[in-house]
């Protein structure tokens, strides 16, 4: 299931509302998170649960036994331990085909490939489980008693399965003591409906159009049709991509966080605008914020962060990029995507330093746009042979000039919800949204009209998305395979 | 149990009082946010004007929420079949353990869920209107343009390169063409778009599917095409799948892209028939082309991703068997609809009557046979409001309003038919059925000859010299089988398609057993690009 199922918004939520609206104080309304969260997790594929679950009960006694051992060794030792079921388990459900096939492909063996089934937001709860048990080592906070709340942390279902990465110190005191006012609600509301909307209405629509300007990857004879693309076509499909992959992502974080506002759990923010970055150092601040920041405190700043030598920094930095390409997926183009980040921040780091502070604005703006459209380009070809095509023909050599009819009748037949979609991607509605505010706080008679607009959207926009979503069978979540 | 009981009473009381409360709460809400508030300060009624909003939002959403959630849950308000899509929805999925363990049920349920919401064509009726305000033009480009192959030159010592009824044709295009540019080129001018394109990436004419050892050389060993397994045909199948179509406000045309390898496996079939009924009876071919190379014009299509058809067609001709007799209609087809005329539907893929009628015309010179008139021997039946496959496929708003009008032409000789049906029954039926009150989408796939069923057969009362013939089609051959009627007393109607659900035996068996003199096989050209179609056409060659 994923928030923008129908089954999801008609069926599964509703009633988790109603029970937990039921239920009179937070120890039964957590039964009855759970119980949901359980479920919802277990719809992809009941067998993955017992690794859910399991993981999480490893971690929890090895969280506590942290806690009792007294020696620093011990501390450490058993943390080791946590940490390496946790990244064994990861890299056997996630990379282990993944290494065979080139094992396979050095050496000729194995013969037969085994066929892992990627568990459902593994990625993210490890995580989770990682930030908590080194959180408990550092003693930044304390051990979880109760097992079937630190299970409600890793599995509650507004962020298991595809972010953010909520860490527990941020929500510990929330899983026990949490309060709703109804100005919660009304933004939890908010919050996840305009996620809904840029999810049903800009996020898939932006993936088809990917996909016929730049040829769906799993299309057959997909790599012959791209290679007869002209460049326009796929500069077009890069960008409708970039906007995809942003729409896409950020609107679950909406949910997300909307959802969890509705119960009051305060999520911290995970994208802040990224595509509004003037330089790569900041697009990576307002980016994924929780994967890249989970990088930072346990990776980077654990290896000596940037309070060594200078060889030692870009080593550090390689190694979260390195980490960083390989979260993404088990696949070559994704190591080559970080890869070319850790480049790019070394470059503006090291090479010239702040050099994009020293261009003109609007130059940075450029800048930015161009390297993060490229990098999604690497981003979205699993298969490098259709990279090489695709670069090619972006820059021409495929023999195809730069415009086509059918490229130019399709950006033409589709241009307002083009420029549509890339305001969704600025902070421009926002910005609207609080100058309207504005306007209206110091008139009585316009607070009532500005607050009935403000109840009426959400509606709104949940109409204009179910209508986008019944009986449409393209609605995946992109960050959901990782 | 009474304990239970009380505990369940106190519950229902607390709902009860706690939905009493809040509805007090939201009617107090309202009076704050739109009431006027006259006592105390302007901070403190500001403030609680945003409570009054806040209420309001999550009541709205709460109650639009429950509304919503019922509805869902309107078992029979869900619909079971998609008039506009053709297909039966979604069923309810049977769990087994194994679904269940690995998920596929609840995946399914979720299907279920979305695709059968009630509602669902006012949905979708809102999707496609938003989706009609997306553009700044009412021209689009519907799916994915796949690239054809290189169509190769006719080698048949013609040097003109082209061939030289592709040059004919070329040049027939671009002069009798012109008169109609303004008027297309008019309507690709900006403006308010309705045409909608759910512009979903489908996949079209999958010219890789095929596996090699499916892709028999050529026609030189026809011996292996025995070895060669036929995909079972799903009966809900859509048997003809179409490619990306070019949308240009109420009309819509297919892409056509040229195959070699498919081109190759269906010539194969044609000169194995041609082999098989040497000497036995007449061989003929005719190719349909289709709207995109007839109807746009030459200033368009010139820019766009689509095979030649007309270089296409020379191709498989002079491919083809010296015993099999060629019907070349693109140039007829061409010149009328220069003219005006309207010979292909444009919201639907198919070829109007008219343009049969011309094409039939044609083939009866070429076959030697008399030519029946249309106004003298046939009698005009008028169906309009018709949407077809294109409509389907776009859902276009434009076409909804300005539909396709079916005219059929009922042999005044008979009208009578016996059909053998998809379901294994025979009985008569009409060649011509007036389809006046049938559903929009169904009007050509009715009118004509009862539809697409595995083997009919015609019998002309007037006509008493023996002659027959033997019409293998699909679709395409629908509106053409009724003009065969006034030129010979016997037309065996086969849809390659459903022949082997229901009949046994081959081509062959087929024409020593009515011995049948005429053998015409009459396809589009999107079959020579279609694998399923070229497997099923070669199965009933055998």
């Amino acid at each position: 299931m994923v928030f923008s199922d129908l089954l999801f918004l008609f069926a599964f939520f509703p009633l988790n509302m109603l029970f937990y609206w039921l239920m009179p104080d937070i120890p039964r309304k957590n039964r009855v998170l759970l119980i949901f969260s359980l479920i919802f997790y277990a719809w992809a594929g009941p067998v993955y649960l017992l690794l859910l679950v399991g993981m999480t009960f490893a971690d929890w006694v090895v969280a506590l036994q942290i806690e009792c051992c007294q020696t620093p060794k011990g501390r450490k030792g058993m943390l080791a331990i946590g940490c390496a079921v946790n990244l064994t388990l990861l890299c056997i459900f996630k990379y282990l085909t993944f290494l065979l096939e080139n094992v396979q492909f050095l050496f000729g063996v194995p013969s037969e490939l085994l066929e892992i089934t990627l568990p459902i937001g593994i990625s993210f709860y490890t995580f989770q489980l990682l930030s908590y048990m080194v959180d408990v080592y550092r003693t930044t906070t304390r051990a979880q008693r109760r097992f079937t709340t630190l299970l409600l942390y890793v599995s509650l279902f507004y962020q298991c399965i595809a972010g953010p990465i909520v860490r527990y110190e941020t929500v510990e005191r929330e899983l026990t003591l949490r309060s709703v006012s109804s100005e919660d609600l009304a933004y939890g509301i908010r919050r996840f409906t305009v996620g809904l909307a840029k999810k049903a209405l800009f996020a898939n629509y932006c993936g088809s159009l990917a996909d016929t300007f730049l040829v769906a990857t799993d299309a057959a004879n997909g790599a012959a049709t791209l290679a007869t693309r002209p460049a326009l076509s796929i500069l077009l499909g890069s960008i409708c991509y970039t906007m995809q992959i942003y729409l896409d992502f950020s609107a679950y974080s909406d949910m997300a966080i909307g959802m969890g506002r509705m119960v009051g759990f305060h999520y911290l923010e995970n994208f802040l605008y990224p595509y509004q970055s003037t330089s790569i150092t900041e697009f990576w601040r307002r980016w994924h914020i929780s994967l890249s920041s989970f990088f930072r405190d346990y990776l980077y700043i654990p290896l000596g962060g940037s309070r060594c030598k200078r060889s030692r920094i870009i080593l550090n930095t390689l190694a979260v990029w390195v980490c960083t390409g390989f979260w993404h997926g088990a696949s070559w183009n994704y190591m080559l995507w970080g890869l070319f980040y850790f480049a790019m921040l070394c470059l503006e780091k090291f090479v010239f330093p702040n050099f994009p502070e020293r261009m003109p604005r609007i130059a940075a703006h450029l800048y930015v746009l161009l390297v993060v459209n490229f990098g999604w380009m690497l981003f979205r070809c699993e298969n490098l042979t259709w990279l090489g095509i695709e670069l090619k023909g972006l820059l021409g050599l495929n023999g195809n000039g730069f415009v086509s009819y059918e490229t130019l009748t399709m950006l033409k037949s589709n241009f307002i919800f083009l420029l549509a979609a890339a305001l969704a991607c600025t902070p421009l509605v926002k910005r609207l949204g609080e100058r309207l505010a504005e306007l209206c706080q110091h008139s009585l008679r316009l607070t009532t009209v500005y607050q009935t607009i403000l109840a009426v959207i959400p509606v709104v926009l949940t109409v204009v998305a179910t209508a986008c979503l019944v009986g449409d069978s393209y609605n995946p979540f992109l960050y959901f395979r990782f | 149990m009474k304990k239970e009981s009380n505990i369940m009473h106190k519950r229902r009381t607390e709902l009860l009082s706690a939905l009493a409360r809040g509805l007090l709460d939201l009617i107090e809400s309202c009076m704050a946010l739109f009431g006027g508030g006259r006592k105390g300060q302007m901070e403190q009624q500001m403030e609680r004007k945003r409570q009054g909003g806040a209420h309001l939002t999550v009541w709205l959403a709460g109650i639009f929420l429950t509304v919503m959630t019922l509805l869902a849950f309107c078992i029979p308000l869900r619909p079971i079949y998609s008039e506009l899509e053709q297909r039966n929805l979604a069923t309810f999925p049977t769990p087994t353990v194994s679904t269940v363990l690995n998920g596929a049920f609840f995946t399914d349920v979720s299907a279920w869920f979305s695709d059968t919401f009630p509602l669902r064509e006012r949905f979708t009726k809102l999707n496609n209107a938003m989706q009609s305000g997306f553009g700044i033009q009412s021209t689009q480009i519907h799916g994915t343009v796949q690239q054809g192959d290189e169509i190769p030159t006719v080698s048949d010592g013609s040097s003109s390169g082209n061939g030289s009824s592709g040059a004919i044709a070329e040049e027939a295009q671009s002069s009798t063409v012109q008169p109609e540019q303004s008027e297309v080129s008019s309507a690709m001018e900006p403006e308010q778009s309705d045409v909608s394109s759910a512009a979903e990436p489908e996949q079209t004419a999958d010219s890789s599917q095929t596996a090699p050892e499916q892709q028999p050389d050529s026609a030189t060993q026809p011996e292996e095409e025995e070895s060669v397994t036929i995909p079972e045909l799903d009966p809900d199948a859509k048997v003809e799948t179409l490619g990306a179509l070019l949308v240009i406000d109420d009309a819509a045309y297919e892409y056509y892209n040229f195959s070699t390898d498919r081109a190759k496996e269906y010539l194969s079939g044609i000169n194995r028939a041609a082999e098989q009924l040497d000497g036995v009876a007449n061989v003929y071919s005719m190719i349909v082309p289709s709207s995109m190379d007839i109807c746009v014009p030459e200033s368009v299509r010139s820019g766009i991703n689509t095979s030649d058809q007309s270089r296409a067609i020379d191709y498989f001709y002079s491919s083809m068997n010296d015993s099999v007799t060629t019907v070349n209609v693109f140039d007829i087809l061409l010149t009328h609809s220069a003219e005006g005329e309207y010979v292909y539907y444009r919201t639907d893929h198919h070829w109007t009557a008219l343009g049969a009628y011309y094409a039939y015309c044609e083939f009866a010179s070429a076959a030697g046979r008399p030519v029946a008139d249309l106004e003298d021997d046939f009698e005009e039946h008028v169906f309009d409001g018709y949407l077809g496959s294109f409509y389907r496929e776009t859902n276009s708003s434009a076409m909804k309003a300005n539909p396709d009008t079916v005219y059929a032409y009922e042999p005044v000789d008979t009208n009578a038919i016996t059909i053998h049906w998809q379901d294994s029954t025979v009985s008569d039926y009409s060649i011509i059925t007036d389809v006046s009150d049938w559903a929009a989408i169904s009007k050509y796939a009715s009118a004509f000859i009862g539809g697409d069923n595995p083997y009919s057969v015609i019998e002309n009362p007037n006509i008493t010299d023996g002659s027959s013939i033997l019409l293998v089609k699909e679709s395409y051959g629908n509106c053409f089988a009724p003009f065969l009627v006034e030129s010979y007393q016997y037309v065996y109607v086969v849809d390659f398609r459903y022949y082997s659900d229901t009949e046994s035996g081959t081509l062959l068996d087929l024409v020593e057993e009515q011995e049948i003199q005429d053998v015409l096989f009459l396809n589009t050209i999107s079959t020579t690009r279609a694998d399923n179609l070229i497997q099923l056409l070669r199965q009933f060659i055998g």
